[in-house]
């Protein structure tokens, strides 16, 4: 797979003001020469407990013609709906089955009599492999966020490594933040000086860092070659995240030419703090989204927005729920009044998507803007609170891939309807060649008439 | 997987509808053998520092109190119950990395600033010297590693300490030491792979250094003490009558008492206090939430070690509790004279660990009691039994309060619903006698005025029968074996931090004997595990 842009470029940029604290403020993004050489970006939003489907379903062939949707109406032309897809499988019983099959396309185990836990993914979910297969030309190979540390359903998983295994995302917009644009002197530094001011005691911590990098990754080795083979791959990872901070490091220390033609600079915002209410930490990590991938420093991204059955005590959705817990309240969506508060809830999420879709139109690129080469999808576990997973509530936006947007997609009938067949669509439309992904027996191939 | 275990668990699956006895979950009671039955070791692995971990080790090797790690790194997925799950704690994505060196830097940075000639070995003077660098290095790297460490080890430190203090000073030297010993696996993973020759069995006894940070990790949830360090380096520990003397003196310690609360806060399912209540019908109930959590740290920590450790009945019955101003007006009490104070409850109303208003609040809904959830509690949490998932598509929704009825009524659909039944029925009467208590855990005679009808029963263990009231519930459970069996459980998985598997049926079994010929007194739980071959040993790969 050859990648239009390499590493080497980014960095080249980076370099440019490696003697000057915060150390990486300023990236260097490459001038893409034309639409064909653009990168292709991926970004996943996650929101729990299905919709209220008389209120989300669209009307008239507009993909924003519903209440739910509204928010996204000036965005028209932008989005897709689709209509119609389903989870291969069984019932999302309890919900936390739903989020792992979201990016999966996989059964959960259910290994119960086998004395293990309740719950267990046998495969990666599609950053991971897009991450594994796409992600080595840029600074980080993939961005899994979330909003809030707080337990929905502690099995409501959304990111998995090659093997399976849960994957925390990064819940803290600062340390999100850091771990796109890397500071020299790291948090707190009594040593860190004013910022704009040359100073050579930042060089001599970042190069002390590095040889930190170096005495750790001696101590990795150490450890992995004296493990049983069972236990390797936890050190193999660890050794693996090492080199790729060590590179970072590297980089930034790297100073001399370009070479590489001509660049626009691309400022790195100002570091967030890790305070405010669940909206607004909402924003942020969206802010990194954006900020990571305007800058190419990372091109697939993951947000989950809640686990699934969330009733985390939030703040901004107590008021909108009344303090009755998320997850409670959508298992009533039958019930007129919590309709009323979901369908509220259901608009925050929208808007935080057309909130996304607004700063990746903000971006110039080549002759568009990012919009144009990035693929959004909204994604959900269920129909409803009631755990259905037969026909979910999906909403595309950008144009990666070709993707026309501006209409509702009904998906055609039987194989056609199977939600893997749209992991398959996205990961083309960013490029990589898979055919199938997940489990087999719901399907393969991409959704027909969906792109291009 | 044996014959009889698999039927069995085919029964299960077949019930699904709870039409007959609940299951006892992955394990069936254990086969008495034939007397030479003993634990089986669990394989080799390493473990990642829980959060909670992270920052306890933080403390005691800097005085950090800071929490670093609950503030900066992303929380553990709990899949068993219990944070410490060690098949999800080995992930090291480049974004934990990241994560990792920032609570390190942040420690690093307080540390020197801070408390510098507090840690640092020698005089002011000397501070910036190689010989006082390296002393450093020896002796924190020793307790940050808990084993001394290889002369290669003590080289590749030292000489970041020198290469700094040159580069910049001694006080970056020390900073950048202590960011990197505390990102070192060696810091961040805790390694049980035993050495030394196999025995017969094909074990491994871990070192006496792993087997002491095994120890104090799971007793303290922090690094071993220099007692404990001394009994590692001397080599005393592997001998198990030396080990179980540490075990013991360790649960004396203060410091076994935060662990120990971790254990049963997560055990009761104390997490779920994060979700919202009503504020309308609850307002109070925020400002409740940390002194709920309190009070039953206090009160477990109180029951297993002070004095001469009280046993399960005491956990479930006893008419003590530890108030604040806050818990004392919930609880219809005198206000304390200080923040917090021991007193005696009248056990009519209100009397052990069923009766805390953490406890009750954690299982309901945010506007109301729920005996479902209570019930759900019992089943899963004390008896250890396990629930087939609902029937598909059936709305699973508490019935909505309407003013009139009382809870228990509303709940009566379960038990008209044949589709629902099954389960509820088992399930509901097992969380009414607990009615007389609302969603957070506040005593009520009358709910819409008509008076709490707090029966119920017990049916599917082995202490069947009627209950009526907390009082009569807590002290059917607290004579229940099937109780005592599944505490030794959910120890298992705590201190293991994996589900049991058939292999450990010989390891559960010795603890419950040793849970049992002890007379089920708390702190015999921790140490049955402690003094089993499966603590001391791992299988050869």
């Amino acid at each position: 797979m050859t990648m239009r842009v390499s590493r080497r470029r980014w960095l080249a940029g980076a370099a440019l003001t490696a003697a000057t604290v915060p150390l990486l403020s300023r990236f260097a993004r490459p001038a893409f020469a034309d639409d064909a050489d653009t990168p292709r970006r991926l970004v996943v939003l996650y929101s729990p407990n299905g919709t209220v489907p008389g209120a989300w379903t669209p009307t008239g062939g507009d993909p924003t013609g519903s209440t739910i949707l509204a928010p996204l109406a000036p965005w028209r032309e932008h989005v897709t709906t689709i209509d119609g897809l389903g989870f291969g499988g069984g019932f999302n019983t309890p919900h936390s089955m739903g989020t792992m099959k979201a990016l999966t396309n996989r059964d959960v185990f259910d290994a119960r009599p086998e004395g293990t836990e309740r719950g267990v993914m046998n495969g990666p979910s599609l950053e991971t492999v897009l991450a594994r297969d796409l992600g080595a030309e840029t600074f980080r190979d993939v961005l899994r966020l979330s909003v809030s540390n707080a337990t929905g359903s502690n099995r409501a998983w959304l990111n998995f490594t090659e093997e399976g295994t849960k994957i925390t995302p990064t819940a803290d917009p600062a340390a999100a933040f850091s771990f796109l644009f890397p500071s020299a002197t790291g948090m707190s530094d009594p040593g860190a000086s004013d910022p704009g001011a040359p100073d050579p005691r930042v060089t001599g911590m970042l190069m002390a860092r590095r040889s930190v990098l170096d005495v750790v990754r001696g101590d990795a080795t150490r450890m992995r070659d004296r493990l049983p083979a069972a236990q390797r791959p936890k050190l193999e990872a660890a050794l693996e995240a090492i080199r790729a901070q060590e590179r970072a490091l590297s980089d930034a220390l790297t100073t001399g030419t370009t070479g590489m033609g001509p660049m626009v600079s691309c400022d790195a915002p100002a570091a967030p703090g890790s305070g405010g209410g669940f909206i607004e930490k909402t924003r942020l990590q969206i802010d990194n989204m954006v900020a990571g991938m305007a800058c190419d420093l990372v091109r697939f991204g993951t947000l989950m927005m809640a686990p699934g059955a969330d009733s985390s005590r939030v703040r901004d959705f107590d008021a909108t729920l009344d303090g009755e817990g998320y997850h409670d309240c959508s298992h009533r969506w039958e019930e007129a009044d919590a309709q009323e508060k979901l369908v509220k809830v259901n608009v925050h999420f929208a808007s935080m998507l057309a909130y996304l879709i607004e700063r990746l139109a903000s971006v110039p690129e080549g002759t568009g803007t990012m919009l144009d080469h990035t693929v959004v999808l909204w994604t959900n576990e269920c129909w409803h609170g009631n755990h259905d997973p037969f026909r979910l509530p999906i909403v595309l936006a950008g144009h990666a891939g070709g993707l026309a947007g501006g209409r509702v997609y009904t998906p055609p009938e039987g194989e056609g309807r199977s939600y893997g067949k749209l992991l398959v669509s996205l990961a083309n439309a960013v490029g990589h060649p898979m055919t199938g992904f997940g489990d087999p027996r719901w399907g393969a191939g991409p959704l027909p008439g969906l792109f291009g | 997987m044996g014959a009889r275990m698999r039927s069995r668990w085919l029964l299960v699956l077949a019930l699904a509808g709870c039409t007959g006895s609940l299951s006892s979950g992955p394990m069936t009671a254990p086969d008495p053998g034939p007397g030479t039955v003993r634990s089986e070791p669990g394989a080799p692995r390493i473990w990642r520092l829980t959060r909670d971990e992270y920052d306890h080790s933080v403390r005691d090797l800097l005085g950090d109190t800071s929490r670093p790690a609950s503030r900066l790194l992303s929380r553990e997925p709990a899949e068993h119950g219990f944070d410490s799950h060690e098949p999800s704690l080995g992930v090291w994505t480049q974004a934990e990395l990241v994560e990792l060196e920032r609570a390190a830097q942040d420690v690093a940075a307080r540390a020197v600033r801070d408390r510098l000639a507090e840690i640092v070995p020698c005089a002011a003077a000397e501070l910036a010297t190689d010989a006082c660098g390296r002393t450093f290095v020896e002796r924190f790297g020793r307790r940050a590693f808990r084993r001394p460490l290889s002369e290669d080890e003590i080289a590749a430190y030292a000489g970041l300490f020198t290469s700094t203090r040159d580069a910049l000073d001694a006080q970056a030297g020390y900073q950048i030491v202590i960011e990197a010993f505390l990102q070192s696996p060696s810091f961040l993973f805790r390694t049980e792979l035993g050495a030394g020759d196999a025995s017969r069995r094909g074990e491994h006894p871990l070192t006496p250094h792993e087997l002491a940070a095994a120890l104090s990790y799971f007793l303290w949830d922090t690094i071993p003490d220099d007692a404990l360090d001394a009994a590692a380096d001397s080599g005393a520990l592997g001998d198990p009558a030396e080990l179980e003397r540490q075990a013991r003196r360790m649960l004396d310690d203060d410091r076994a008492r935060p662990a120990l609360a971790s254990f049963w806060l997560q055990l009761l399912g104390y997490d779920r206090l994060d979700a919202a209540k009503d504020e309308a019908v609850y307002p109070e109930f925020e400002a409740l939430v940390p002194s709920m959590r309190e009070e039953t740290a206090r009160f477990v920590a109180h029951v297993a070690l002070d004095d001469a450790g009280g046993d399960l009945e005491a956990l479930l019955t006893l008419p003590t509790a530890f108030v604040d101003a806050r818990l004392a007006e919930l609880y219809g009490l005198a206000a304390p004279g200080t923040s917090w104070e021991q007193v005696a409850l009248d056990p009519a109303q209100r009397g052990g660990l069923l009766t805390h208003a953490g406890l009750l609040a954690a299982w309901a809904t945010p506007t109301a009691s729920s005996p479902v959830r209570r019930g759900y509690f019992v089943t899963t949490r004390l008896l250890c039994q396990e629930l087939p998932d609902p029937p598909e598509g059936v709305a699973i929704a508490d019935p909505p309060a309407d003013g009139t009825r009382t809870t228990r009524e509303r709940f009566e659909r379960h038990s008209s619903d044949p589709s629902c039944s099954g389960c509820h029925q088992l399930l509901d009467p097992r969380g009414f006698p607990l009615e007389h208590f609302d969603g957070i855990g506040r005593w009520r005679d009358e709910e819409n005025g008509v008076a709490i009808d707090a029966s119920g029963t017990l049916v599917g263990t082995d202490v069947d029968g009627e209950v009526e009231g907390a009082r009569a519930l807590a002290t059917s459970l607290a004579a229940s074996a099937d109780v005592r069996a599944c505490l030794v459980r959910q120890t298992f998985r705590w201190a293991a931090g994996r589900m049991e598997a058939e292999a450990d049926a010989p390891t559960l079994a010795e603890m419950t004997e040793h849970f049992e010929t002890n007379d089920a007194r708390l702190r015999e739980l921790v140490l049955g595990y402690v003094l089993t071959d499966a603590f001391r040993t791992r299988r050869t790969q």
